[in-house]
């Protein structure tokens, strides 16, 4: 997973990156359709250990 | 002046385990709530306990995932999608996590937001006034 730390170039500065901005109305529309918009947005759900 | 904005929180209890799927689900739902929502919070490690059928109390440590969803508590159609939305993502911890039950709550809460722009210099409001 990347952090922070590891995201954009690493300018000697405290200033964190700046957040992106989503609206409302999308997370609504990405919440009625949670499963395809998980599909194309997450990594693939990985399968159940077996050991 | 403050007012109160409602949100809707989803919480998710993830037990800590050594099988790296507990590991991974806890990263998807990191992942999930931060590009559904833009943000979320964990808390790590934090203490569980259970009574054991032998009758001794089991340390069960989990981290706890949350996200604050713009919704409103009091409206049913809210409160029933993001029902919804729990079910669904209960569902998929089920099929990847080895747990005969997996904890995930939805509650009402209040975000404190200024109502008007809280440094605005009245001086200058003023001066713009008499021009």
């Amino acid at each position: 997973m990347e952090t922070k730390d590891t995201v954009g170039p690493q300018a000697p500065t405290p200033e964190k990156p700046a957040k992106k901005h989503l609206t409302d109305a999308e997370f609504r529309r990405h919440l009625k359709n949670i499963s395809e918009w998980r599909q194309k947005r997450l990594a693939k759900p990985h399968t159940k250990d077996t050991g | 002046m403050p007012n109160l904005t409602p949100r809707i929180r989803v919480e998710v209890y993830i037990p800590i385990r050594y099988q790296p799927s507990y590991y991974n689900s806890l990263n998807w739902v990191i992942e999930e709530f931060t590009q559904l929502r833009g943000g979320c919070t964990v808390n790590e490690n934090v203490g569980g306990y259970y009574l054991s059928r032998a009758n001794k109390v089991i340390d069960d440590r989990v981290d706890v995932v949350y996200c604050d969803f713009p919704m409103d508590w009091n409206k049913q159609a809210d409160r029933k999608e993001v029902l919804t939305y729990c079910a669904t993502l209960k569902d998929f911890l089920f099929e990847n996590l080895w747990e005969e039950e997996i904890l995930i709550c939805a509650y009402p809460v209040s975000h404190v937001r200024e109502q008007f722009e809280p440094r605005l210099n009245t001086n200058i409001l003023s001066v713009v006034h008499n021009s």
